[in-house]
């Protein structure tokens, strides 16, 4: 049957081109997301929440113009502001220290 | 083969036809017949400014040129503002309390004017002050500008004031708007860092832990500089300062240089990057460097010295600032961040035609 598909490409050497078959790799059925779902794995949780609504894309997000891994910019906020008052220490006790030790 | 006659001449110009194209196909990659046009067609083809569907994946800042500069002005004034309450507090140096009360006052007033005037619509700003959202680092913004407004405000028109009345509660109201002010001043000299931070802007996100850092330390420098030029070029406490902050701001170019991620690249390719390192330049390494040979050679030397070094940290301070900016933009147009594809700028996205696009990329990166 190979032969009849592939003619001339299909020699012993390459097992007839059996590996150009399309044939089932994995488990490749919607059904495991609503199973990874009612175990709380949900495959789509991010930190932008929730939409109350559920899309299943098949394979990679980037294949539709997704992002991989959309995230809430406001996660970051607690790192933003701890920086924020680190600077605010240097400056207060910098310049706290500097003038106490400048003076007379 | 052979039977070939027996079969519709229609069905064998189709096979014939589907065999070019698979030959097309396999020599070339690609076909180029017309195909189907769907409604929309031709499709927009991908490059930073219309890599996602013909739009920019991200929306870029809308701020004009009053925001980067009430950036500087606001971190600058808010650095004031907590250095003269120290020097005043220590009994250290009460000229420069004095003048920092005034520089912080003017300062809030001008960044209260640029941050109006950048609204477009002059009376948004009151609407700014009918929410307090601690999740907005604007609206935190916001409220830290109106609370030291008010009160570097009150600290120096007390301290005008007591030049004509000698009345005790006078100075007692200044000083406590001056301790007020300080508290604002805190973080109003540096939240703009994590305003910028905190945006879904890839170059500002992947900064996000040191942008307020950077900033604040920007404004202290430059703070300790307009000090500096306003004759105060003789206190030593104001250069230990100006050593801290451009030391810090040294050791943070290093970390952008260094950092080899595919988002920093807005910060060290193009406009937008040899403006990010103009900025660090004047404001880090050359001010230290400066700061540290005034340390040796005599007076009048090491103040001339210190004058150049607080003039650099200005300039340094306000480019930076725009460099920032600039580098927001030209990373929101970079549609592969957010999507994670780790591919060179000038390599087509997904299967979409990429042939007109190599000009417009080199004219974007300015490669």
């Amino acid at each position: 049957m190979l032969k009849a598909w592939y003619g001339d490409a299909a020699t012993k050497e390459n097992d007839y081109c059996f590996d150009l078959l399309p044939r089932v790799t994995g488990d490749h059925s919607h059904f495991g997301y609503w199973l990874d779902m009612q175990d709380g794995n949900d495959p789509t949780h991010t930190s932008v929440g929730g939409l109350h609504a559920a899309f299943i894309v098949r394979g990679d997000p980037k294949q539709y113009n997704l992002p991989p891994n959309p995230e809430v910019p406001t996660t970051y906020l607690k790192t933003g502001w701890t920086s924020s008052a680190i600077a605010a220490e240097i400056l207060l006790a910098g310049s706290f220290f500097a003038f106490l030790g400048s003076r007379r | 083969m052979s039977d070939l006659k027996d079969v519709n001449p229609i069905d064998v110009a189709r096979e014939r036809r589907l065999t070019e194209i698979r030959k097309e196909a396999e020599g070339k990659g690609k076909v180029e017949a017309i195909g189907v046009r769907p409604a929309g067609a031709p499709f927009p083809v991908a490059s930073p400014q219309t890599g996602y569907y013909g739009i920019p994946m991200l929306k870029e800042p809308q701020w004009t040129w009053e925001v980067p500069l009430y950036f500087f002005i606001g971190g600058a004034s808010g650095s004031a503002a907590v250095i003269g309450t120290m020097a005043h507090w220590t009994g250290s140096d009460l000229k420069i309390a004095r003048d920092c009360r005034y520089l912080a006052a003017g300062g809030a007033i001008l960044s209260s004017a640029l941050l109006i005037a950048d609204l477009g619509r002059h009376e948004r700003f009151l609407n700014m002050l009918r929410v307090f959202k601690p999740q907005s680092a604007m609206s935190m913004g916001a409220w830290a500008l109106a609370g030291f407004g008010t009160f570097t405000g009150a600290s120096a028109f007390a301290q005008w004031l007591s030049g004509f009345i000698n009345i005790g509660a006078i100075k007692i109201i200044g000083n406590v708007a001056e301790g007020f002010a300080c508290l604002f001043g805190l973080p109003f000299s540096n939240y703009t860092g994590v305003l910028l931070g905190a945006t879904a802007i890839p170059v500002w996100n992947e900064h996000v832990s040191t942008l307020p850092l950077h900033f604040g330390m920007s404004g202290m420098n430059s703070a300790v500089s307009i000090l500096e030029l306003l004759g105060h070029d003789r206190s030593p406490a104001l250069n230990v300062l100006g050593l801290i902050a451009s030391s810090v701001e040294a050791a943070e170019g290093v970390r952008i240089e260094t950092n080899p991620r595919m988002v920093t690249e807005p910060l060290k390719h193009g406009y937008s990057g040899w403006i990010i390192r103009t900025g660090g330049m004047l404001s880090g390494p050359i001010p230290l460097g400066l700061r540290l040979a005034s340390l040796f050679p005599s007076k009048e030397k090491s103040r001339k010295l210190r004058r150049i070094a607080a003039a650099c940290s200005i300039a340094g301070s306000i480019i930076t600032r725009f460099a920032w900016v600039e580098a927001g933009h030209v990373s929101a147009q970079d549609w592969r961040l957010p999507l994670e594809i780790d591919a060179p700028k000038e390599q087509p996205h997904l299967s979409m035609p990429s042939a007109p696009v190599s000009k417009d990329l080199k004219e974007a990166t300015g490669d």
